[in-house]
This record gives C-alpha cells, structure tokens and sequence, in this order.
C-alpha cells in the first residue's frame, strides 16, 4: 500500500494506525476531565457553603476568628488557582510533591491529575456558585431560618438545589473548558488526547488531518456532555404537569393540571 | 472531601514507597513525537519498548540508545511520555532518571542539568519545495532573498542569520506546522537536521532538502548539533553512561540512524 | 382580656440599622389563645418587630421572652422556631421542592419526625387549608392564594404556640384575599394564637381579640378592636384610621 495522497485516505490511514491510540487517550481526557470537574464542583459546593456561615451576635469570639481564618483561607485559595495556569499548577504539585517525597515514582500519575483538575476546578466552582446562591431569592433562606433549619441545612435543602439549577449553563461550560484544558497535562507524562495527536502528527507528519480527527474527538466529547447536562436540567425541573388527587373512594376523578392551563 | 484527598494520596504514596523498592528501573522520559528520534506506535515489535502508562509503544534512535545504556547498567527500561517542558522538572523532582529525548548539550540547559557525551551528532539542512526556486541549492548563498523559518526555541532558528540576505520569518511551533508553509508558499524553506529532513521529504514527496558540503553549510558549535543524555545535577549515572556510550562508535550510531529511518511508520506504512 | 399564661413577652425592644432607628422602645406582651393584629403606615416598625421576634433580624437592644425564658439563649434553636413559627408576605415556598415536600422538610429535618407521621400531619393541615389536592404541585404553579395557604400549612406542620404573620395578604390579588383570611379565621376560631401584621381592617376587626397601632418604632395605642376602631385615644391613630378606613 502506497501513502495515501488525499486528505480523507489520510485520515482513514491514521485512524487505522493510530486508532487504538487515539480512543485511548480519548479514555483518558474524559477519565480526567469527568472525574476531576465533579469532584471540583463537590470542593466548590463545600467552599461556598463555609463561605456562607452566618455570625449572630451570640458567635463567641474563638468562632468568630476561626471563622475569619477560614474565609482568608478559602479565599486565598480561590484567587491562587484561579489566578495561575492549570499547566504551572500541575508541574508544580507533581514535581514539587516528588520532589519533597510526599508522592512517589509509583504514585499512580492519572490520580495526582485528577487531584490537579479537581482543586483547579473547585476555585472556579466556588465563584460560579456564590453567584447561583446571590441569584436565589432571599426569601427562600428566610422561609429555611423560620421553619428552623440550621445554615448546613438550609443551603443543602433549599438553596444549594435552586443554586445549582440556575447555575447548570455554566457548570457545562466548566465541564467542556475542563475537557480540552486536560491537554495541558501532558507536562506530567499524561497520555491524553492531545498528546497522542501530537504523537500521530510528529510520527507521520500530517497536519491537517491529524488534527481534523482531534477536532472531530474533541466536539463529540464536549457535545455529548453538554447535552447530558441538558437533560439533567430538564429533570430538576421537574414535570410540567400534575395530579390533583382524586377523593378519596374514587381515583377516577384525580385531574392532570398542565402547565398551560392551571389557574390563576 | 479533602479528606478522600488526603487518603488517596496517602495510599499513592504506599505504592510509591513499594514499587521504588523496585531498585533495578530505569525511567527515561521522551516525547516520542519526534521521528525517527522517537516516536509512538500503536503496535509492538522487537524494536519497540512499551511506554509507562500503556499508551502505545516507543521506537527511534533514541529508544535503542535508551535500550542500549539500561542494558550496560543492568537496570529494566521503562519509556516515561512526557511533554518538552515537562521533562527538565520530572528529572530534576527525580519523577525519570534521564532525558532521552534529541535534547542539546547547551549552556543554558547546563545550569540546571548535567549531560553525558553525544549519543548522535547530525548535520543541519534546509528542507525547500521540489519544484521550487531553491531546489538546486548548494551553498548558503544561494538562498539570498529566501523567506526562511526554524522550529521556535532551538538553535535552528539563529543559524539562520548566517545567510547573507536572508528573510528571517518568525519561528514556528512545530515541524508539521512548517511543512504546511512550505508547501502553502508562506515560506520558501526551514531549517532541519537531516534524520529529520529525511522523514519530513518521505512523507511529503513534493518536498526535498539541500545539504552542504563541508565547508558550504552552516557553522555550529558541537553542542548545538549533537544530543546527549541529560541527568539531575550530581547524578552518579554521567560516568557509567559515557562509558557504555564509548563503546558505540559513528559507523553504529549511523547504522542505527539508518535503521530507525527504516523502521518509522512512515516507510513501513505497508 | 382573660387572664391565660403568657407565652411572648417583649420588653424594650430596640432595632437600629446603621444610623437608621426603626424600633425605638417596644414592649408589650402576647397571651395564649391571642389573635393580635398590629397596624401602623409604612416604615413604622410593623415588620421589623416581627422579625425580631424570630430573629430574622438581630434586635439592637432589648428583651424577648418565650414562656418565661430568654428566646436567644433559653431555648434550643430548632424548639423555639417550630412553637413561634411564621408566614411571610411572599409566601417563600421552596421552589424546589413540592407542595407535600414543603409542609415535610421542616418537621422531617428539624422536629426529626419519620416521612410517615410527617405526611400525615401534612396532608392533615394541606386539607385543613383546602390545599391536600395540590400535594404533588410545585409552587410555581399554583396561584398566589394558594401558594399563601400551603406556606401557612407548611407552617402549621411544625405544630407552632405562635403564628407571625408578615402582611399575608398584601401581595395578592383581591380575589384571593377571601381565601387566605377565612383560612386565618378558621385558625383564630380554633385557639391559635397569632401575632398578625396586616392591612386589612375589617378582618382585623372582625377577627381579633386585640389590635396594636405603631408609629415611628413605637407602640402608641393597644386596646380591643371596638375601642381602636371606634374611639382611638391618641390623634395619630385617629388620623391613620381615617386615612386607611377611607377605602
């Protein structure tokens, strides 16, 4: 077989040659990606409800200061991964946790890059979801405070429900910059996608149509998981239509209410 | 959940207590993107070594040294994938043992690393159009007037100003990408080593690439034409290499060079 | 008034925001079984004095006592929010949940009840207020009658001494008023007792046992419905009922 000499025998050529490369890198970008963002949006959710205690003049003064220490923490934290780039953060934690011996040759790099995906994520998740919370209504955590619900409660119950919802658009957006920014990781010897295209591109020295399969990978993940999430959010809403129950002896006069037509 | 963190890395760290255990290993880290120095393949063979990780397997010049200098020191060869600037903290942080990866000798990177002697010297060309202005090229003045690029970050790109009259373009950040501008007309030709020029014209046969006879081509210092292994500062391991490398002379070294050339998929594509 | 136990006593309560006083000096006291509306203009205090009670504001100055005992510091958070509980001028469902999830969080996570007494309560209370058809219905779609009669079952849930009420009326429609006060009605009727800001002057006058007039952070009369209304002592109060009984 000759090299092939268009652009699609090309690509066909590549894709039989580098195919099982290319899915396994795939495998490790969304292993990475996936992975890192939810536990980064976990971190953010934690961030943003210690961020959100409230003081009452009853706080004693030991509480007040640990609480004070907290928000200074949690805050340079936030500004310290949101400020510096993935790539500096990741050679940073990986050689420098090696270099100070708490992590070893053998230490599994797949899990040292999650853990770098997740704190990076976490500091843009606890922005996004302070905003969720500032976007529900007050209310809201009043109705919680009234009824008795203490602050962990009121903000996993109420508040943090309706956050999140309001905050799925750019929750997405996190999941698909996490999913392209994970190439970044190749400085810790991680073999993700865009490596791997590199790896095609250096070996067989076509450009074009290395990357036009990388493109390609890359939109099918991004649209796939944004779609998911679509769907999530349709179910947090819920039904648009419910049953008014029936009486009691005959359920045949239960109603379905419809979204456009109840009342008032 | 920082406390799974903690546990998590706790655990790692069990492992990686264990396996360093595992004395006898050396890890070399390469990009293995750049043939027929090293690259990835998707298929096993005699020559290949499997890359740390299990994402393909590594081939190349620099594979076979690597194969050549772990065999010398008694040790099991494992091939760590790792990003160009990546690779000068995980030697450092002590993550590989060495870089095997067609780096130069400079002197910049001597501050922060140490090398062993050469394992390959090449001599540098201009990979131009077959059918263009330049294909009959021989000397460096023959290419007054030229557009002419390099790779960003290497000593390629200087050596351009040692043709007269040159038109320097801005560096580019990759070989593919400068074979597309060659071929476009953005650039009338780049600057290469001739392993590989050799790879770049094969897969591009509308390309070919002038060399210069002693004396006609281009000045350059040793270091910034040959690649060495480049170790941690202080590493015990710069002695027992040079030695294992002493015993390699040029005529096997080209040889090598010339099977690699042989063996990238690129010429095999069967 | 009868002589019955005393559950709140507020003495001297003081509400300053920034250089703002909205509550200068209160002190008055609820008995068991009292249905007391507080009237008064705009920005005189009405709400804020509400919300110090349960704490929805922190008091600057000042007492209030619950049975007897300091409501900050004598009593346990969660106890003290389900007896004095409260129902807001924009009902503040949670849009999140359903109309039955409402009326169970509050008793399921606070008072720790099991789902099953707690959903007996609910559906008690949802039929109490004319609402147990509704029970799968999320907030945002019921009407705002209905959204105020779950909010004051959710409320009920928690088996309260006391029932704030903040304007319940006042973010409706005038169709829906009629629901809401004959379901305040039937509460007053059964005993509850109710601390109860509010516009409406016929019901207060109706429904009440005692009415409140505050003015500018200050309690300036408080009397039994019949006097306020016919013959208010103070001249501000005489001026504030004729502007209001205009309508």
């Amino acid at each position: 077989m000759q090299l092939p000499s268009d652009f699609f025998g090309w690509v066909g050529f590549l894709l039989s040659k580098y195919g099982s490369l290319f899915l396994q890198g795939t495998g490790m970008t969304l292993l990475i990606s996936l992975t890192g963002t939810v536990i980064g949006f976990l971190i953010g959710l934690l961030v943003a409800i210690l961020r959100t205690v409230p003081t009452t003049r009853r706080t004693s003064l030991p509480m007040r200061g640990l609480k004070t220490g907290m928000n200074v923490l949690l805050s340079a934290y936030i500004e310290v991964f949101r400020g510096t780039p993935m790539i500096v953060q990741a050679m940073v934690i990986y050689y420098g946790a090696m270099q100070a011996g708490i992590i070893g040759r053998g230490t599994p790099i797949p899990v040292v890059a999650i853990f770098i995906v997740s704190i990076n994520t976490g500091a843009y998740m606890a922005e996004i979801i302070r905003g969720g919370i500032i976007s529900v209504d007050n209310g809201q955590k009043e109705a919680a405070h009234a009824i008795g619900m203490t602050h962990w409660q009121s903000m996993v119950n109420v508040v943090l429900p309706q956050a999140v919802r309001n905050i799925m658009p750019s929750i997405g957006n996190e999941f698909v910059v996490n999913i392209k920014d994970s190439s970044v990781l190749n400085v810790i010897a991680v073999s993700e996608l865009f490596f791997m295209s590199k790896s095609a591109a250096g070996t067989y020295l076509r450009y074009f149509e290395v990357f036009a399969i990388t493109a390609v990978i890359y939109f099918i993940l991004t649209f796939t998981v944004t779609r998911i999430l679509r769907l999530i959010e349709r179910k947090m809403d819920g039904s648009g239509t419910y049953t008014i129950l029936g009486s009691q002896t005959d359920s045949q006069s239960a109603i379905t209410v419809t979204e456009s037509n109840k009342e008032g | 959940m920082k406390k799974i963190v903690s546990i998590l890395l706790a655990l790692a760290m069990l492992i990686g207590v264990s396996s360093a255990m595992a004395e006898g290993t050396l890890r070399v880290g390469m990009e293995c993107n750049y043939a027929p120095f090293n690259w990835t393949q998707a298929e096993p063979s005699d020559f290949t070594v499997p890359i740390d990780g299990g994402a393909g397997y590594a081939d190349g010049y620099d594979v076979q040294i690597a194969k050549k200098i772990a065999e010398g020191l008694g040790m099991d060869l494992v091939i760590v994938k790792t990003e160009w600037d990546g690779l000068p903290p995980a030697v450092t942080s002590g993550a590989i043992d060495a870089i095997i990866a067609g780096m130069s000798p400079t002197e910049e990177r001597k501050a922060t690393l140490d090398f062993t002697d050469p394992y390959y010297t090449s001599e540098l060309v201009v990979v131009v159009k077959k059918d263009g202005a330049f294909a009959a090229a021989t000397s460096l003045a023959d290419f007054t007037g030229a557009a002419i690029t390099a790779q960003l970050n290497t000593f390629h790109y200087t050596v351009i100003d040692q043709i007269p009259g040159v038109n320097k373009l801005p560096a580019m950040e990759s070989f593919p990408a400068m074979i597309v501008a060659l071929q476009s007309g953005a650039i009338d030709g780049y600057i290469a080593e001739r392993p590989g020029a050799v790879a770049d014209t094969t897969a591009n046969p509308d390309l070919t690439f002038i060399k210069f006879d002693e004396g006609k081509g281009f000045t350059t210092s040793e270091a910034d034409v040959s690649v060495a292994v480049a170790l941690n500062k202080g590493s015990d391991l710069v002695a027992p290499i040079n030695a294992i490398l002493a015993g390699i002379d040029t005529d096997t070294r080209n040889q090598m060079m010339l099977d690699a050339t042989a063996r990238q998929p690129l010429s095999t594509a069967e | 008034m009868e002589k019955n136990p005393t559950l709140l006593e507020i003495s001297h309560l003081m509400k300053r925001f920034g250089n703002h006083e909205v509550l200068t000096d209160i002190s008055f006291t609820v008995g068991e079984g009292d249905v007391t509306c507080i009237i008064g203009a705009s920005g005189s205090g009405k709400s804020t004095l509400l919300r110090c009670v349960n704490f929805l504001e922190e008091p600057t100055a000042g007492q209030i006592l619950f049975r007897g005992k300091d409501a900050e510091t004598g009593w346990k958070r969660a106890e003290y929010h389900s007896k004095v509980g409260m129902v807001f001028q924009s009902f503040n469902l949670f849009s999140n949940m359903s109309v039955l999830d409402n009326c169970n969080s509050g008793q399921m996570r606070v008072l720790k009840r099991d789902r099953k007494t707690a959903t007996e309560k609910t559906m008690m209370y949802l039929t109490k207020v004319g609402m147990a058809p509704y029970c799968n219905a999320r907030p945002a779609q019921l009407s705002g009658g209905q959204k105020q009669r779950v909010a004051i079952a959710r409320a009920l849930a928690m088996d309260p001494e006391v029932l704030l009420f903040d304007e319940p009326t006042s973010a409706l429609d005038p169709e829906m008023v009629g629901e809401v006060l004959a379901v305040m009605r039937d509460l007053a009727l059964g005993g509850l007792t109710m601390l109860i800001v509010t516009h409406e002057m016929s019901f207060a006058k109706d429904v009440c046992n005692r009415v409140i007039f505050m003015d500018q952070g200050l309690i300036v009369e408080d009397g039994a419905p019949g006097e306020i209304f016919t013959q208010p002592r103070q001249a501000r109060t005489r001026e504030f009922l004729s502007r209001v009984l205009q309508r």
